[in-house]
Order: C-alpha cells, then structure tokens, then sequence
C-alpha cells in the first residue's frame, strides 16, 4: 500500500485496483471548522482533475480534486452526517 | 450700521456641504501630504495619458430648492391612474407608521450590507422576519433575505435546479401562463448556458425530457391551478418543481410547499412596498433544506454570541460570490434589503389575521367584477380566480380600453380581443363601478352583497402561516413604531457615523434626493402603462441617458438591471452578442484581475465564459506581464477583460490603456466596472481607456436631478460601434432603472432608477 499527495493537498493510498481519496492534515487545518462536505456518488466516473467533491469551512469552500481517473465504489457516509469536526 | 450684504445663500447648495471634508480641513489634508491644491493632488494621482480635456458641460448644479422645483415640474408630467393591469404589480397600501419610520428613516436607508453583526442586529431582524414570513407562506423550509426581482429570481431558481436535480437533462419547462417578462428573463440567462427552453401549457409537460419547471401561481391571466401532480412527475424524473407565487394568494389558497414544489419565488411587492413604475421590490426564494447550500442570495441564520446569547448574522456565506468567485451559485451581490424590510414590517403590522383579510377582501371584490361583466353578457375567464381575470371583448377592446382611461383606469390588454383586470387591496367601489361602466354597464357595487368565494375547495389553504409571536404582538401603531425603533438603534448607519466600507454601496443619499421618492406621480406609476403616461419618467432618463454619455465618453446608454452585478451580466452579454454577430461567437475566454469584485468572475460564468485570472504584483496593480502572456496565449478564444479603474484598491493604475490595448489586439473587448466611477467623472472616463462600462451611479451626482440611487441602477454604455445594442439587451428585468421590451410590442419602458438596497 502506498500514499501519494497531489498538489491540491490531496492524498491517495492505493491497494491493488482501489484507492481511498482525502485531503491532507494540513488543508484540513488551514480551512478551519469542516461544516460541510460535498461528494459525488457510487458509479460516478471521472478523470484526473475532475472535480469530486467540495468541501466546506466556516471561511471557504473549495473543490476536490481527483489525482487519477477512476469510478467511485463506495462515497464515505461518516462524512454525511458531519457535525464542525 | 450700515446694512452689509453676506454671500451666504440659505439654500444654495454650494454653501452647504453634503457630505465630506470641509475647504479648510481639505487644506489641512493637502498640506500634511504637501500638495497646494485639490488640482495639484490630481495632477499627480491620475496618469496624464487618460486625463480628459473637455470639461463636463452640466452648468452649476441647481440649488436645492431648485431642484425640488424642477422636481416638482417634471413629476407633473407623469399622469398617476388606477393601473389594475396587475402582471406582477398591484396597488398597495404602506401602513402609514412603516412609510415613516423604515422607508422615510435614514437609520434604516443608510445601512450598510450587514458583513458585521454586530453592528447590524437590528435589520438582521427585520431580514429574519422576512425570511420566517416567505418561509411560512410558501410551505418551505428555508427561505433567502430577498433577491433583486421576480424575473432573475425565476432565472436563478432554474440554474439552481438545474445545480441540484440528479437529471443529465439541459432542457428547462417554463409555464405559458409565467408572467412574460418572467419568461423573457429565463430565455436570456439560459441561451449563455445552453440551456433549452420550452414554453407550453403544463398539462403538457414531459417531465422525462426536463431538469425542472417552472409555474406560475395564479397564472398571468387568473388560473389558480394545483401543480401537485406535474410536481409529482418531475420527482419520478429526477426534476425539480418550480413554482412562482404571489404572496397574497397564498394566504387563502394551498402552498407551494403543500403542493411539492422544491423551489418558490415571487415578489413581495404588493406588501406594502410602492409600486414606483417597476421597483425596486424585494423578491423572495425559498426551499427544502437540502438544497439550502446551492441557493443563491443572502440568508440571515441565528447563532449565539460570545457570551452565548442568541445572535443574528449572514448564513452559509462561503457560497457566495464575494467567496466562490467563479464558482458562486450566483452572481448576486446585493439585495433589496429595506424593501424586504418593508414587506416584513407589513406582516408583523397586519399579522396573518390581517394578510387573510386583505386577501378575502380582494378575491372577493374580484368576484364582484367577475358576477357583474358575467351579468352584462361578458366571457370571464377563469372559472376559478383570485384577483385576476381576463374577459373577452372582442373588437370592442380597443373602445373598452380607452374608455377605461378616460375613467382614470388602465386596464391590460391581452392579445387582439381580451382585457385583463387585476384588483387589489386599494380598489375602492368606484373603481369596480368605473370598470364597469368602461364596458358600457351602469351598475353601482354593493360591497355586502355577494361574499362567494370562486376558488374550488381543494385549493383552500389549510396550513397555518406567520405563527411566530413577532407577527402578533406589534398590531397597535405605538406598538410597531417602538418596534421598529428598538431594532433601528441596534444598528450603526451613515445616519451615525462614517462607514468606510464598500467602494459601491455608500448610501450617501441628500433627503432632497430621497423627497420626491414618495410622491404619488412616481411611485403610483404601475410599470406597464402606457408611455404618454410616464412622460416625465421619460424626460428623466433622457437627461440621464445624455449625462452618463458626456460623463462616460459614449454614445449610447442603456439603463440596465437592479444591481452592479447585474449591470455586468448585461455587459458581457453584450459583448458575447457583439462577437456573435461578427462571427466570432467562439471567443470566451475572460481575463479578470485577482483585484476584481467576486462578482466580475461570477458573472463572466453566468454568461459561459471561461475565467483566467490574472495575478497582481507587489503593489496590488493588475501585473501587466502576466496579463500580455494570458492574452497571447488565449488570443483565439480571447472574449473581454474585466477591468475596475481606478482599481478596487483605489489606485489609478499607470498600465491601464496599456492593458486595453493589449485586449483590444488580441481582439477581445474591455469591460470596465464603474465601481468606482465616481474617482473618474470630470478627470477621464472609459472611453478614453475601453470599450464597454457598466456605471453604477450614486447620489454625489446631485446634478443627477433625481434620486438615481444605490446598486439599484446599473446604466450601460458602449461605444457607437454597436448601435443595436438595446435589442441585444434583452434582459428584462422589471425594476427601477430596467430596460425593459414591453412584452406587448410598445417601445421599451424605462423605469426610474432604484431605491437603496443593503
């Protein structure tokens, strides 16, 4: 299993023919409170650098993106029920 | 002693100051940054190469005495009659108590755009109102703190269905029967996207093919229809339902929300905010709470303070345009703040027992029309109404009509052989008499008699609506008066200090200006009479059509929409057309300085243009580097920039006609943002420096000689290279300050411009 970063603050750890997708500790810090995240759903298809989600801060919003093309599987549903985190 | 004449001139607006420094303090000023003059200041600020040399032509500026009695003069040749033309506009009464302490109040029109809380409690308040009251009336979950007019707040609900609906369609459902400078509104915002339009009947609509619709309840003609099971179709289809709606007629009959609806707009206008020949209105949206973060426009939430106290402040911010940029919902900025206020003040003053009333009291006033054309041997459609119909007449429309107007009634043509009649909370018997007697009856109206309602049982609301105390504890006038005074004092306005803020939203009105605001001859003027009625109106924006021209450097000018924002929409559909015409309708790419307004990049979206930004350099300028090799790499495709001048940063920026040349070769055109305009008139204008120029204008024109206020009025200029760019711009947006195309054919109608928003 290895973790790549991209440069939007993204990082990607693939096993075989799956990769699980976040943002990096950082970005997470420099946003602020999380109050939202926004994501595309089970069987969207996309390429390297589509945009797959945005998400949300008490001070911004940003995109993010995807490091490689792919299909989403599973969209992580912790995320849903987001309070700040 | 000898009798000594003094030079003071009581009202001579030379000898007393408006607004700013005082000439001794303006000495001081200069000398501390060791300049010997205001010229001298200028003559080092503002580059030689753009400076103009031909001095503005204006004369003195009338006193203001003078200018209230020219006011006085051109206002007598507007003709004020009772418009019962209705589409979208009716006659409303502003509870007297209202007009004085909100619409009259510098404490309430002096505000700023609430960005801090703290100092602006008190209309987050009022906003909230609002918010609850369109919430509870529509059936909805969320509702925004007002959009700028129903026609763009019909366009912004249809790309925010098509930002929420799971459909893959690119094809939108408008209702016949959407008022239509609605419909006209959504065809031009959606050409840009690609969007495919169909207009038809709504027992026609295929939901399959569509990623929403949009319906207009009561329609434009009178028809209460339930759109439960379109609504219905849509979901099955993954749509999204649309449903525009007047707020009276919610008071008596079923909700959007009840029927399904996702999304609900309309105006508030007939609650007691004047309908000033088209505006400015507060319009209003509201939705489920899913789709609560793709809704454009300002939301006030509710949040508590450091000491844990509840607090008010703007919600769900990070969506907007000031954030977003580019990826903004919306290219919305401003809103129509004090007249939501108005409208939210007029719920708490009436409560829903009183709404209802005046609801009950119009339909049934309308059914005493209805009964007695029906008596008279008249077709009167709909069967099923509830403040409009539409009777068929035949050739005898033409005689009707002017019979009407020779009653002092203007009545709305539909088609060659039908007349429209809306009624309102105003119509007094004689009105319906004088309806009457214009289609030849002779009958007196008995407002006892005949109290049948013509709206079918299932229609009737049931739900309860403004159950908040705040909409039953303010009925008695003193009561309201102090409500309204304990919010006003926890706000800070221009009527208390300086506000340095905001290089396009100071509302630095003089109550000269504000006058004649009020006065029956422009604000009783519904915005589709007919222009022999509106003359003074007219003569107003003729003079201020040939002022902007001499002020800007232009040939032509049109008076555009209700906001900055959308002055610039309008420019670049202006320029995308331009380009169009000359077959280059592939160009769209928009270079935007990292300086501009996050409106500049959101609106160049709305218009499917494609934003590169370019970097400032150290100082903040436009980095003239990056901009050339932006431009020649984009060169083909290359649409306009955007350019603000002098900058948002407040600096005439050296490299400008350097920036516009390099655009102009690359064979784009220049937009320049009048923000800050103000720093321009008399030392250059733009079009020395560019192309095409949306101006903003405020009440520092006082040579202006009405109260041309506010982001509420957006003129546009261009250059005589595109003489036909009035029917290019089809925007009709229905305000203050609007081109509009008469959806009847008439020459286009400009109304006055706006009134403050905040």
């Amino acid at each position: 299993m290895t973790t790549y970063y991209s440069e939007d603050h993204e990082w990607i750890t693939v096993e075989e023919t799956t990769a699980t997708v976040g943002i990096t500790a950082h970005a997470a810090g420099e946003l602020g409170d999380i109050v939202f995240i926004e994501q595309k759903e089970e069987g969207d298809e996309f390429e390297s650098g589509d945009e797959i989600g945005v998400i949300e801060s008490v001070k911004a919003a940003s995109e993010i993106y995807a490091p490689v093309d792919g299909e989403i599987i599973e969209a992580n549903e912790l995320l849903e029920a987001i309070q700040p985190l | 002693m000898p009798f000594e004449l003094t030079t003071y001139e009581a009202y001579d607006f030379a000898n007393r100051r408006h607004i700013g420094p005082s000439p001794s303090e303006m000495t001081d000023m200069l000398r501390t940054i060791g300049f010997d003059s205001l010229d001298a200041l200028i003559d080092a600020t503002v580059p030689k190469s753009i400076r103009q040399e031909q001095l503005l032509s204006f004369g003195p500026a009338l006193s203001e005495r003078d200018a209230l009695h020219y006011m006085k003069k051109v206002a007598s040749k507007n003709k004020v009659l009772t418009s019962l033309i209705g589409q979208g506009y009716h006659g409303t009464t502003t509870p007297a108590p209202i007009l004085r302490n909100i619409l009259e109040n510098p404490a309430w029109y002096t505000a700023y755009t609430p960005y801090q809380p703290e100092i602006s409690q008190g209309r987050l308040e009022a906003l909230l109102n609002f918010q609850t009251m369109v919430s509870d009336l529509t059936g909805l979950d969320i509702a925004n703190a007002s959009l700028l007019d129903e026609s763009t707040a019909a366009a912004e609900a249809m790309t925010m269905a098509m930002r929420s609906s799971k459909s893959t369609s690119q094809t939108f459902f408008v209702d016949e029967n959407c008022h239509p400078q609605n419909i006209a509104v959504i065809q031009t915002r959606a050409e840009p996207l690609d969007i495919k339009v169909i207009v038809g009947c709504p027992d026609d609509l295929d939901a399959s093919v569509v990623f929403g619709a949009i319906f207009q309840y009561p329609g434009t003609y009178g028809h209460v229809r339930d759109f439960t099971a379109q609504i219905e179709a849509l979901h099955a289809n993954k749509a999204l339902g649309i449903i525009a709606a007047d707020p009276l007629a919610l008071a008596l009959l079923k909700s959007p929300g009840e029927m399904g609806a996702d999304i609900a707009i309309g105006s508030t206008q007939r609650f007691g905010v004047p309908m000033g020949y088209g505006g400015p209105h507060a319009a209003y949206m509201a939705t489920r709470d899913a789709f609560k973060r793709s809704m454009p426009g300002r939301i006030i939430g509710v949040s508590i303070d450091s000491r844990g106290n509840k607090a008010l402040r703007l919600a769900l911010q990070t969506r907007e345009q000031h954030i977003r940029r580019e990826k903004a919902n919306s290219n919305v900025c401003t809103a129509q703040a004090l007249l939501a206020v108005i409208a939210s003040m007029y719920a708490v003053y009436h409560g829903p027992d009183g709404i209802k009333a005046i609801a009950q009291s119009v339909h049934r006033k309308t059914s005493r029309l209805a009964k007695g054309l029906e008596t008279m041997g008249f077709d009167v459609q709909p069967d099923v109404f509830f403040d409009t119909i539409t009777v068929e007449v035949g050739n005898l429309q033409q005689i009707i009509m002017k019979a009407a107007v020779a009653n002092g009634i203007n009545l709305r043509k539909v088609g060659k052989t039908c007349v429209g009649i809306s009624l309102d909370e105003q119509t007094r018997p004689e009105v319906i008499e004088a309806v009457w007697s214009a289609f030849g009856g002779d009958m007196k109206d008995d407002s006892k008699a005949n109290r049948a309602y013509r709206l079918p049982a299932s229609m009737l609301r049931e739900s309860e609506y403004l159950t908040h105390p705040i909409f039953h504890l303010n009925r008695a006038e003193a009561e309201i008066t102090r409500y309204m005074r304990r919010l006003a004092d926890r706000d800070l306005a221009l009527d208390r200090s300086m506000i340095p803020l905001g290089s396009c939203t100071m509302k630095l009105n003089a109550t000269i200006e504000m006058i004649p605001v009020t006065w029956p001859e422009f604000s009783e003027l519904h915005p589709f009479v007919p222009i022999d009625q509106a003359q003074g109106y007219h003569e107003m924006f003729d003079d201020l059509n040939n002022k902007l021209c001499e002020i800007t450097g232009y040939a032509a000018t049109s008076l555009q929409p209700n906001s900055g924002a959308q002055g610039e929409y309008a420019g670049l559909l202006t320029i995308r057309k331009y380009h169009a015409d000359r077959g280059e309708g592939h160009r769209n790419v928009c270079l935007i300085p990292t300086s501009a307004h996050g409106t500049n990049p959101a609106s160049a979206q709305m218009v499917g243009y494609k934003v590169i930004v370019v970097h400032s350099d150290e100082d903040g300028n436009i980095d003239v580097t990056d901009f050339k090799t932006k431009a020649e790499l984009h060169s083909t495709n290359l649409a306009a920039c955007m350019i603000t001048y002098p900058s948002t940063h407040g600096v005439f920026e050296e490299k400008i006609i350097e920036i516009c040349k390099i655009t102009h070769d690359h064979g784009g055109q220049v937009y320049i943002d009048g923000a800050n305009m103000n720093a321009q008139v008399g030392l250059t204008n733009p079009a020395i420096l560019a192309g095409m120029c949306h101006t903003s204008i405020y009440i520092k024109h006082s040579v202006f000689l009405m109260a041309a206020v506010g982001p509420g009025w957006a003129p546009l200029e261009s250059k005589p290279i595109w003489p036909r760019i009035y029917r290019v711009i089809q925007n009709t947006v229905i305000a203050w300050g609007q081109y509009q195309p008469h959806p009847l054919g008439h020459p286009p109608s400009y109304q006055l411009a706006g009134l403050i928003s905040f």
